[in-house]
């Protein structure tokens, strides 16, 4: 038995250190651009995914949101609710927000987005919208007739749907915004950008200008609170002492106010999980021809091989040796290169996709799970090849007849 | 071991071997030697052999032995009636028809004959690299007709040596790794089968280019590895399918010259397939081909 293993083994590493070297290289190559192939939709999906998260916290929700009760439109004495929140150690600051939906008119343009009426202040402690502005400033508070443009709105400053927006609007300019029925201007002051789409199609007025297009001036209402805590503290204990403080209102953690992105999330779950499995078969099929094709060639080796006496198991052994070698080659230079390459260089660098902003984030469990399975792959596309090819008759193998 | 005891049975019977030379080696049909028993059955026809082939039914290793414990065990190679088919398509081409052979141990003969008349193929039936559609081919007492094909492999690895018209060395490997591999996979350790392989390597005159690639060798230099490595574990035989048909005279001559070395001072059964006369004429005795059928 040992020394079988023995003739394989030496078999297999003569072919490796003497064989072609460019068929090993590319054999290689492959086997490392399947692999890579193998998880970068996943890392994709992990890196927009990890974004999406930041995302929320930073720029829209904070990390726990407070809305008007069951069957409520609004949160009835907000800046009350406010100071009693605040009065939480591990709070670092609240806005209390409008939020509606509005329709925009620049000279011949026209297009619907979603308008907040902030306190601007306020927001400041919340999120950082204040350093996404990229032209012109944040909105102060006494700002009256002011707006917050997302580039999405805006557009230009490499809006991802420049044709759908107001199509370059630029800070000065005015735009007519209709909210319930009325309409009135305002003064470009800002324009902004979190690079996602979904964020940067929004506008930000002062809540005074809101509440008066509302018609719910001077009643201190607001849509929703969204608390900023300390870094590192969990949602769920936040509200949980929220809760302790006696508030009716419903609170949400930023998890479960994603709702649309937890919906885009595992959409892109299934597609990923369809991706894998098309993946692997695309990934099976290609090791398989290189495989084959270079145990092929061998044909008359193997015939002299089986010839001299040596076992077929042996030879079957040492094609198995090489396609493990080459596969394991293969991913530890994929990793390698997405773990030290890619992946470090989209997080430097990222991507502007729909979405928003994308870096690569390689999950090891995922990797070793897609490595184990090239490993296979590659077992199986040598045994294959070698064991049909071994069992034909020297006639064939040597003399190819 | 045992090939070290064949080899010095072997060496006891040479001089008698090569003193029979060519007259007395039956071939064919009239007069059939049975291999173990070494009863001679004179002028009987192969029914009558058939009929006496029970006795030595017993396969393998074992039958090797007992034929050298008897005396006067001087056929090494048998073929019976041996009948070898190709279907060319829908046709069926009987490209041997029905050949009887018989090579003595320490005999080196020459398979010659028109091409196409069948030498290849009968060499490997004769050398077990293809199966007979019909009849026997029995090598040192050893019905090879009972084997399975694992079986035929390990009596490859063990007993039979192979040297081919283009060399077919494994061009990935030394030549002493060339040469070595078999006894590495019948088991011998590191040391043994290096020494081996040195020595032998020594013996064909490539002693200093051990670990030359083939593809960095003559013509001539790869043929004397690939003799090398059919020699290694002291063959019973060794089958030539054309040794020389690529190289020049004088590398043929290099190659006849020590094909007749190894048969004369080992006894080395050689069965070599050839065009050419002159090299026949190295040869203790010919067997003529022609359409499938002896001459
Ligand atoms: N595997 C095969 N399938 C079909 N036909 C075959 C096969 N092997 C040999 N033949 C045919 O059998 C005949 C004899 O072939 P073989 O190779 O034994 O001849 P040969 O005497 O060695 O000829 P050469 O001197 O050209 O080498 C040829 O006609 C050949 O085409
Ligand atoms: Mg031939």
């Amino acid at each position: 038995m040992l020394e079988k293993a023995k003739v394989s083994f030496f078999l297999a590493s003569r072919t490796i250190t003497r064989g072609n070297k460019g068929i090993t290289i590319f054999t290689v190559i492959v086997l490392a651009l399947i692999f890579v192939q193998l998880v970068l939709f996943s890392s994709m999906l992990a890196g927009v995914t990890l974004k999406f998260n930041d995302l929320m916290v930073d720029f829209q929700t904070g990390n726990v949101v407070v809305e008007p009760r069951e069957e409520e439109r609004y949160i009835e004495d907000a800046s009350a609710l406010q100071k009693k929140i605040e009065s939480l150690p591990q709070v670092v600051g609240t806005s209390a927000r409008l939020k509606t939906s509005g329709n925009f008119h620049y000279k011949e343009k026209e297009m619907g987005a979603t308008v907040y009426g902030i306190d601007p202040e306020d927001e400041n402690f919340v999120t950082d919208l204040e350093d996404a502005v990229i032209s012109g400033e944040f909105l102060s508070r006494p700002d009256r007739g002011e707006v917050i443009l997302g580039r999405e709105v805006s557009g230009g400053f490499g809006a991802l749907m420049e044709s759908k927006s107001l199509g370059g609007v630029e800070v000065g300019d005015t735009v007519e915004i209709t909210i319930s029925g009325k309409t009135r201007e305002f003064r470009v002051k800002g324009i902004y950008t979190t690079r996602y789409f979904m964020v940067d199609a929004g506008a930000y007025i002062s809540r005074a200008d809101l509440e008066e297009m509302l018609g719910v001036q001077d009643r201190d209402f607001a849509q929703e609170i969204a608390v900023k805590t300390i870094a590192g503290t969990d949602e769920y204990e936040t509200r949980t002492a929220l809760l302790s403080l006696g508030i009716r209102e419903n609170i949400r953690t930023w998890r479960e106010f994603a709702g649309i992105l937890g919906l885009i999330e595992s959409t892109l779950g299934m597609i990923r999980d369809i991706m894998n499995v098309i993946g692997l078969l695309i990934a099976f099929v290609i090791i398989f021809v290189v495989i084959y094709v270079n145990i092929v060639n061998k044909k008359r080796q193997i015939g002299v091989q089986k010839a001299i006496g040596i076992e077929q198991n042996v030879i079957i052994a040492s094609f198995v040796l090489q396609a493990m070698f080459y596969a394991g080659i293969g991913v530890i230079l994929g990793f390698v290169f997405m773990r030290f390459g890619l992946a470090p260089y989209t997080a430097a660098h990222p991507v502007d996709i729909p979405l928003g902003s994308m870096s690569l984030k390689l999950d090891d469990v995922e990797a070793i799970n897609r490595a184990v399975l090239l490993f296979l792959a590659s077992i199986i596309g040598s045994v294959i090849p070698a064991y049909t090819l071994t069992q034909k008759d020297l006639l064939e193998l040597i003399w190819g007849k | 071991m045992e090939n070290k005891i064949e080899r010095e049975m072997e060496k006891e019977t040479e001089n008698k071997n090569i003193e029979i030379g060519t007259e007395n080696i039956e071939i064919g049909t009239e007069n059939i030697e049975i291999g173990t028993e070494n009863i001679e059955i004179g002028t009987e026809n192969i029914e009558t052999e058939n009929k006496n082939m029970p006795d030595k039914k017993e396969a393998g290793t074992e039958i090797v032995v007992k034929a050298l414990n008897e005396k006067n065990v001087d056929t090494i190679i048998e073929g019976i009636d041996i009948v070898r088919t190709f279907l060319m398509g829908e046709v069926e081409v009987r490209v041997l028809r029905g050949i009887s052979v018989k090579i003595r141990r320490g005999e080196f003969v020459a398979i010659m004959g028109p091409s196409g008349s069948g030498k290849t193929t009968l060499l490997n039936q004769l050398g077990l690299l293809d199966t007979p559609n019909s009849g026997k081919v029995i090598i040192n007492g050893a019905d090879t007709s009972l084997m399975f094909d694992r079986e035929k492999g390990r009596f490859r690895l063990h007993n039979l040596g192979y040297v081919f018209q283009d060399y077919a060395l494994l061009p990935e490997l030394t030549a002493s790794e060339n040469v070595y591999i078999s006894l590495m996979m019948q088991g011998k350790s590191k040391a043994e089968y290096e020494s081996a392989a040195a020595e032998i390597m020594e013996a064909v005159g490539l002693g200093d280019r051990l670990s030359q690639l083939p593809s960095k060798m003559s013509g001539g230099q790869q043929q004397r590895v690939s003799i090398a490595r059919a020699l290694a574990h002291n063959p019973i035989i060794l089958f030539a399918d054309e040794p020389c048909a690529n190289l020049d005279s004088k590398n043929s001559k290099e190659v006849l010259d020590l094909f007749k070395k190894f048969n004369k001072e080992l006894g080395q059964t050689i069965v070599m397939v050839t065009h050419e006369d002159w090299h026949a004429e190295y040869t203790d005795r010919v067997i003529r081909l022609k359409d499938g059928m002896l001459e």
